[in-house]
């Protein structure tokens, strides 16, 4: 018997893994390492769960990841953009750093709106709507965030808070935002202007450079049951496994259904997080370069797609020469359902709209990925709800781990550090 | 002999003229009437004493002129630029920043929001006039514009001017208009002022000799050089002498003391509180058609000797020869700011060719410089008080102070004309 189980063999789960002083096994229900970093090979092509670039803010992080990738890791300048279907322009990413180019009616609205938010104001903002217009007034709220976060969290984001914004969408100064607005800037602006990633073998060169440091990895084992009493975790194939410690990296409301006789409010805060899905349409396409960007951001309805992102310009080696590769990002939820029928078709089609595809491209490959649990929703019960869950599963020395244990929005570095974090915390009780 | 007695046959003492039902004469010291609205012709060319494009929207002005000069005058749009940072940009500077460097215009826009935010959308109560140009422009607009360009033209410091004169001839600035004129070129000027009138032939004073018909009285040559206030009369410089009932002004105020025989000492104190501005203007004929395209441009760098450009041409192809173009350039000066006479021309064309006006190979066939003793009263801190007691103590001897430089005031041709309507109305009441 291992001290320590680890279920999920994602980043967080490989990295508590790589960092555990004791012995552990970690159980994957998947044929491979990596969750949502893994990687979808098809032909030639590779294609990941949505874009996946790297940006590490940690010092630790940022060189363990380099350690790791070693001479695989390729850095970049991020070309990220948005593109405005009512005016036919593209322009750079955030938004509020760069209006230049876009009719001078939404500039002049966005710039007289940020200007309004430098005047005394009376309330704090109570919820992410309102977090926006207080920082960035009414114009830039109205002509992109509002519509762009209905888009992507598939909720109001009257009915979100704003804990997890953090850095994600960068605050600036009246300077910097009239600075964009009267050139093109091309100025980077926003905490991921650089971004690393594998050169070769798509985003899942990362966590497989962790498998020459990693034991005891089990595939295709999905936990079904834990019993709390005994200490012990019963997998879909009727093997059991017990441990002293457990490491779930699991979604949290899949580890609570997982638990027998869950006291009723931890159930009921279980069911009421929430996350959205993504369904990942990659599109591989008989012809070069058909975009110079590595992400373009659609926050217009017209849409059906919030984001779309080019593994080819990620790296050369995820695309056949003389082709081009193209990841589409659609988000659903129970609030917000799209039905999935023809979705392949419908996504050509917005692309054609979005005069990335003509009509004429072959598409040579073409795959539809469900991410049930894409990103978590910070709903303004989020924090609430976490915390009780989290205070159950700790007394039962389940250990939650990684962006969906933790359910946070974490990127892979976040994930990582999460795995070091949870790892520490298990040897320090030890050494005691 | 005449109740009335006029000294000067500008704007206004024509106006004041031509509104009296009483009998009058009006008293001109030069050979022909018009003032500071005189066209000088030499050569072909002609010009203007200084730029004057004519606006109105006072309805009566607006008859009057229909009136006077039914289809002899032109409605043009206006041109008025500024030359900054190597590049022209439309007037007013604040509501036309594109095309400025980026870092020129961001100042503007921060400036303009940061005085927005600290004083209001209407603020009040500035103690002078930089004071009023920081807290309604910003820092940015000021340093830019405002500040070069009035150091310029009012030869003053800023500190040392009140806002009096100002209101009607600066626009205030909306925050929505200079985003407006920073993010896209206007295609015209905007606003009001936005068209103006001309005459179609002979420049500005054209306007004015319309009036000649319908007045009465005139005497040109006739320089009044002294006036006794206890005897009521005036002498002219034929050594004839004439006495009023009342008197009309339209004199430099400063000149009118110094004919006063034996004034009160108070009023010679308060005359010489009195400051101003006076203008060279170098006219320039150029042997090359379509100098610019612009009527006039504003100069608010230090640089350049002057402070605006006219081209006349552009305001009447009639004020140049077929295929010459000319240029007349305003140089301010004062007592505190004199400038060297000698070689000024040659400096003009200098500083012409810097601005790309000129070509250095552009041959010049006419030079020559008009001097305007009198341009604009400086609205220092001590100006309304004194002409207040000046004008007080004169009207008490029957002398009435009309016009621009008799009431030591910012006038303008339309206001030129309604001073002297007004005045006349008044008088009229009393005969």
């Amino acid at each position: 018997m291992s001290k320590v189980a680890i279920l999920g063999a994602g980043l967080a789960g490989l990295s508590a893994a790589y960092h555990l002083k004791e012995d552990y096994e970690i159980f994957e229900k998947e044929k491979k390492v990596g969750g949502l970093c893994r990687s979808i090979h098809i032909d030639d092509f590779i294609f990941d769960y949505g874009p996946h670039i790297l940006f590490p803010k940690g010092k630790y992080v940022a060189k363990l990841i380099k350690k790791l990738l070693n001479n695989n890791l390729h850095i970049q300048s991020r070309e990220a953009w948005i593109y405005h279907k009512l005016s036919d322009v593209y322009t750079r990413f955030p938004f509020q750093s760069h209006l230049y180019g876009l009719p001078i009616s939404i500039v002049k609205d966005c710039i007289l709106g940020f200007f309004k938010t430098l005047k005394k104001k009376d309330k704090e903002p109570q919820n992410y709507e309102e977090w926006i217009i207080w920082n960035f007034g009414e114009g830039i709220a109205k002509h992109l965030m509002i519509p762009y976060a209905n888009k992507i969290w598939t909720i109001s984001p009257k009915k979100m808070n704003f804990e997890w914004v953090w850095n994600r969408v960068p605050r600036l100064s009246m300077e910097e935002l009239l600075e964009g607005a009267l050139h093109d800037n091309p100025r980077l602006f926003g905490f991921n202007t650089e971004f690393w990633y594998p050169l070769n073998g798509g985003i899942e060169g990362l966590p497989f450079s962790f498998l020459t440091k990693v034991k005891n990895i089990k595939l295709e084992k999905e936990a079904v049951k834990v019993y709390l009493n005994k200490k012990c975790v019963e997998f879909s194939d009727g093997k059991k496994v017990f441990y002293e410690k457990l490491i779930s990296t699991l979604p949290l409301p899949e580890i609570t259904k997982c638990i027998e006789n869950v006291p009723e409010e931890v159930r009921r805060a279980s069911q009421e997080l929430k996350h959205n899905s993504v369904y990942c349409v990659n599109l591989g396409i008989n012809r070069e370069k058909i975009s110079p960007y590595h992400y373009v951001y659609f926050y217009e309805p017209d849409f059906l797609f919030h984001r779309i992102s080019f593994p080819m310009n990620l790296s050369s080696y995820t695309t056949p020469k003389g082709s081009s590769s193209v990841t589409t990002e659609i988000s659903y939820s129970k609030s917000k359902k799209i039905g999935k029928e023809n979705i392949i078709e419908r996504v050509v089609e917005d692309l054609i709209k979005a005069k990335i595809l003509f009509p004429d491209d072959r598409i040579v490959v073409s795959d539809a990925a469900d991410i049930q649990c894409a990103y978590v929703i910070y709903d303004l019960d989020h924090r609430k709800n976490v915390e009780k869950i989290h205070n159950f599963l700790r007394k039962h020395h389940i250990y939650p781990c990684g962006r969906f244990g933790e359910w946070e929005y974490f990127n892979m570095d976040h994930s990582i550090a999460s795995g070091k974090k949870i790892a520490e915390e298990i040897n320090n009780t030890r050494k005691k | 002999m005449e109740p009335i007695s006029i000294l000067g046959a500008g704007p206004t003492g024509l106006s004041a003229a031509y509104h009296l039902k009483a009998n009058y004469a009006v008293w001109e010291k030069n050979n022909k009437i018009g003032g500071g609205c005189r066209t000088e012709k030499i050569d072909g060319f002609s010009f203007d004493y200084g730029g004057h494009i004519f606006y109105t929207r006072n309805q009566e002005v607006r008859s009057l002129l229909d009136k006077l000069l039914r289809n002899k005058m032109r409605c043009l749009p206006r041109e008025a630029w500024i030359y900054s940072k190597g590049t022209y940009t439309r007037y007013p500077f604040q509501a036309n920043l594109y095309g400025l460097p980026v870092e020129v215009v961001k100042e503007c826009i921060l400036g303009l929001m940061n005085a927005k935010l600290r004083y209001g959308e209407k603020p009040n109560g500035f103690s002078n006039f930089e004071d009023f140009i920081l807290k309604v422009f910003g820092e940015g607009i000021a340093k830019h514009f405002m500040i070069p360009f009035n150091l310029k033209q009012w030869t003053a410091p800023l500190k040392e001017m009140t806002t009096d004169w100002m209101g009607k001839y600066i626009p205030l600035p909306t925050l929505e208009e200079v985003l407006d004129g920073s993010l896209k070129r206007a295609p015209r000027c905007l606003g009001i002022n936005a068209n103006f009138i001309y005459p179609q032939k002979g420049g500005i004073q054209a306007i004015f000799n319309s009036v000649v018909p319908h007045i009465k009285n005139l005497h040109l040559n006739s320089e009044a050089t002294n006036i006794s206030l206890k005897n009521k009369s005036f002498e002219i410089n034929s050594g004839k002498k004439f006495f009023y009932e009342k008197l009309i002004s339209t004199l430099p105020l400063t000149e009118l003391i110094q004919i006063l025989d034996s004034p009160p000492q108070e009023i010679k104190a308060a005359s010489k509180k009195l400051r101003w501005t006076s203008l060279y203007i170098v006219n320039i004929g150029v042997d090359r058609p379509s100098l610019s395209k612009k009527q006039r441009v504003y100069y608010p760098e230090k640089g350049y000797i002057f402070h605006k450009l006219g081209f006349y041409q552009n305001q009447s192809p009639e004020m140049v020869p077929p295929g010459k173009s000319s240029v007349s350039a305003e140089i301010s000066f004062s007592r505190t700011r004199p400038i060297n006479l000698e070689n000024l021309a040659e400096r003009t064309i200098e500083d012409l060719i810097k601005a790309e006006v000129l070509f250095p190979d552009d041959k010049i066939i006419l030079t020559h410089i008009l001097t305007l003793p009198y341009a604009y009263a400086i609205y220092d801190h001590q100006r309304k008080e004194a002409v207040s007691f000046i004008s007080h103590f004169l009207e008490k001897n029957d002398i009435y102070l009309c016009g621009r430089y008799a009431q030591w005031e910012y006038q303008n041709m339309e206001q030129n004309i309604l001073a002297g309507k007004s005045l006349a109305d008044r008088l009229n009441s009393e005969y």
